[in-house]
């Protein structure tokens, strides 16, 4: 694994603009994420978090701006960046013509993993979060949380520099979810950086170090957690943000009561 | 009925990208329609152009009375391939068949709205087959209205039986595979041996007595008995020519109740062997993916190309479309050759004066069968849903990109490579002849290859339900059968003005046009 300097960001994205059409997806956002941290990104559906993160991975280029990983640019040298960065999208979609094994030699191979290490790494993950069994099995015979697991083992294959996740929790189940959370601590703390949207603000708040919150493109907030969510608490803050009262609508309210 | 126009609604705007164009840009759905119905207009012209001309050498040789029944069989040969290699993706194994199960819609209605579309295209293909033979045959021999009615019923009606067979045989394939670790792989193996059986039957009944040149030249004894293989065509034919009407009458009631009796069946078993197909997908026993493997570590190229390869060899109608030519040209060439060591020459039949001329373009005829279908065309959007793994993978454009180019040219190079020898041998060429006859059709696979992957970088199409989609209906599949056709018709057009010259000249073209496409497909924005 390539160990980032600890003075310098692993992420930097520099006033990235993206536009479809008449909407701005990405108006001038910018942010750092730095080694050795757990970035949560969230907003509201639409907001932008997706768009952005598929220009960080280097699938869509933005209209302007740069994003850089370990000093270098996504947009002019797509693939040293991608060798430092793992990516699990929002939809757990790989080649159902695969056997989980055959999917994680293919990433292992694509990564360039020693063959001496990837077999304990696989074996390692499997079992954490419970798969270990399943590899041997088409992936057209797993579930949606199978394949997320698979996904996610593959991510951690190369022990990325910078691991970016789009929503990753979504269909694990509490254990694997736990393990998960477990698995980018340990990341972190070897110094890499974990870069993730989430839509479940508990976890962002008692996950991340530091979070981001986006709305119509821009971003609404940003810095150390306990800084952002103050002494309301992260939903709060993200309501009064998004719906520009921390007031909560009325049936989120009747749920609060029935709480 | 209102469900299942909906359902229709919804397929239909599946097409093409109809939808997606529609929503975004007018102009290109309004262009792209009309594309589109340019070129079904002229596959649809060259197809009726074809059946016409075989049923006016058939009047020429005086076998005016076989037309109708050669239509029939011919329509219910292609209905039954045809309908085998589609029911797998559009009425089994369906990737949107929760979404539609959970709708508050009839299983019948389902069933048909998957149903319509499938027998549409066969009817479709039966009236471009069958009414330009029987305008043909109606110049030639009496042709009274009871005829005319029996004709445009036979239409709808002739590929109801075939249909209903390849049905209830992709079932049965289905459901049986459904419980084998490659299930896959055989099926690809399946379709491919069938494939060739057809061809091969078709040429050991037109080599049969009284057969000298083809299809055209196939004896009316021949025809007749085809006719008694499948008594349905013979009573379809005894209508259409106004002949007995008794007899069309029961080839149509029998027609109509296979149909019905299989659209019931169909709608009783559609949920259980889609539901076996979705829940029983083999699992492996214990670990045994864990611990049975031996770790070994490959190039990144040589992983996307192992991961093409085995991408290539378990989507059926993927294999099947692009390896179908490689195929045929082996047995050809392998049958070309034992019969040549059996002492029968191939070129016995050919008039002395002529030998000569058949030779020089025998590299064509193997160009055109090794080069005219190849993996390329699809290989980018086959990659549909899984493309953000190509997109993320730490390898160049050029490396993602060549894997593609290079199982093209592995699947394609050493079939015209043993074929050409082969046919080298059979055909008793000299050294010169030999190297041409090679040089032709390496060069054509290495055209035809670049230009598919060009083609689909350029116009992928990701958003896809089937593998059927891509494979079929692509319009870079189509682009580069059609760009190949053209390379293949100019190259016999030099080659009957320069001779074996000609043939290198254009072959070299080819080879340098591979490398413009290729240069350009690793220059596509985006690829």
């Amino acid at each position: 694994m390539a160990v980032a300097a600890a003075d310098k960001p692993v992420l930097v994205v520099k006033g990235v603009t993206r536009t479809f059409g008449e909407k701005r997806a990405l108006d001038d956002v910018s942010l750092e994420v730095p080694a050795g941290s757990i970035f949560g990104f969230v907003g509201p559906n639409g907001a932008g978090k997706t768009t952005l993160i598929r220009s960080i991975v280097g699938v869509a280029k933005p209209d302007a701006g740069d994003i850089r990983i370990a000093g270098q640019s996504v947009l002019t040298d797509a693939l040293a960046c991608k060798r430092h960065i793992a990516y699990v999208p929002d939809n757990p979609d790989v080649y159902e013509f695969l056997t989980g094994m055959q999917y994680l030699d293919y990433i292992a191979d694509v990564f360039e993993v020693p063959a001496a290490l990837r077999h304990e790494r696989i074996r390692t993950h499997a079992v954490r979060l419970g798969i270990a069994d399943d590899l041997g099995s088409l992936v057209s015979a797993y579930s949606h949380g199978m394949r997320q697991k698979l996904v996610l083992i593959g991510a951690f294959l190369h022990e990325p520099l910078l691991m970016v996740l789009d929503e990753p929790f979504v269909g694990l189940d509490p254990e694997a979810s736990f393990q998960v959370k477990g698995m980018l601590r340990e990341l972190a703390a070897r110094g890499s950086a974990v870069f993730f949207s989430s839509h479940v603000l508990e976890v962002v708040e008692k996950l991340c170090d530091r979070v981001a919150i986006i709305q119509h493109g821009r971003i609404q907030a940003c810095g150390a957690t306990e800084e952002v969510r103050g002494a309301e608490g992260l939903e709060a803050v993200f309501l009064e943000m998004v719906c520009g009262s921390a007031e909560l609508p009325d049936g989120m309210r009747a749920q609060e009561d029935v709480r | 009925m209102k469900h299942l126009i909906l359902l229709l609604k919804v397929q239909f705007l599946g097409l093409f990208d109809l939808n997606k164009h529609l929503r975004t840009d007018k102009r290109k759905a309004a262009s792209s329609a009309a594309v589109a119905v340019v070129v079904a207009v002229a596959i649809g012209a060259a197809i009726c152009a074809y059946m016409a001309c075989i049923a006016q050498s058939l009047v020429v040789m005086g076998s005016a009375r076989s037309i109708p029944l050669l239509g029939t069989v011919l329509v219910s040969t292609a209905v039954v391939a045809s309908t085998f290699m589609k029911a797998n993706g559009m009425l089994f194994a369906l990737t949107d068949y929760d979404e539609i199960m959970s709708l508050p819609v009839r299983v019948p209605v389902v069933v048909l709205s998957r149903l319509i579309p499938l027998y549409a295209l066969d009817v479709l293909f039966s009236a471009l087959v069958l009414i330009p033979m029987m305008a043909v045959y109606a110049q030639a021999c009496p042709f009274p209205p009871a005829a005319v009615t029996c004709t445009a019923m036979a239409v709808a009606l002739v590929p109801a039986i075939p249909a209903a067979a390849a049905i209830v045989l992709a079932a049965a394939a289905a459901f049986v595979s459904a419980r084998m670790p490659h299930a896959n792989i055989v099926m690809s193996c399946v379709l491919m041996v069938l494939m060739v059986a057809l061809v091969i039957g078709a040429m050991v009944l037109t080599s049969s007595p009284g057969a000298e040149e083809g299809m055209v030249t196939m004896g009316a004894s021949a025809i007749d008995a085809l006719g008694n293989a499948y008594p349905l065509a013979s009573w379809a034919a005894a209508g259409m020519t106004g002949q007995s009407i008794g007899a069309f009458a029961l080839f149509a009631g029998i027609s109509v109740a296979v149909g019905a009796l299989v659209v019931a069946v169909l709608t009783r078993l559609f949920q259980p062997v889609n539901q076996r197909l979705c829940s029983a997908q083999v699992r492996a026993k214990g670990a045994a993916g864990l611990d049975a493997r031996r770790m070994r570590a490959r190039s990144p190229f040589a992983a996307l190309l192992a991961k093409e390869a085995r991408m290539l060899v378990n989507t059926p109608i993927y294999f099947m479309n692009a390896c179908v030519g490689s195929v045929l040209a082996l047995v050809a060439s392998v049958a070309i050759a034992v019969a040549s060591a059996l002492g029968q020459s191939p070129l016995a039949a050919v008039p002395e004066e002529m030998s000569g001329m058949v030779a020089l373009f025998i590299p064509w005829v193997l160009a055109f069968m090794v080069g005219m279908m190849t993996t390329t065309p699809a290989s980018v959007s086959l990659e549909g849903k899984c493309r953000w793994l190509m997109l993320t993978a730490p390898v160049s454009v050029r490396a993602a990109l060549g894997a593609k180019l290079a199982l093209g040219l592995v699947a394609g190079v050493p079939a015209a490579v043993v074929s050409g020898a082969l046919l080298a041998w059979g055909f008793s060429m000299d050294a010169l002849q030999t190297a041409v006859l090679l040089l032709c059709a390496v060069a054509t696979v290495a055209f035809s290859v670049a230009l598919g992957l060009m083609m689909d970088v350029r116009h992928p199409r990701f958003d896809w339900t089937s593998p059927y989609e891509p494979v079929k209906r692509g319009a870079s599949v189509f682009a580069s059968v059609m760009g190949t056709a053209v390379f293949v018709v100019l190259g016999c057009a030099v080659t009957s003005y320069a001779g074996a010259a000609g043939t290198v000249a254009v072959a070299a073209a080819g080879v340098a046009a591979a490398v413009l496409f290729w240069r350009d497909a690793v220059k596509v924005e985006g690829a």
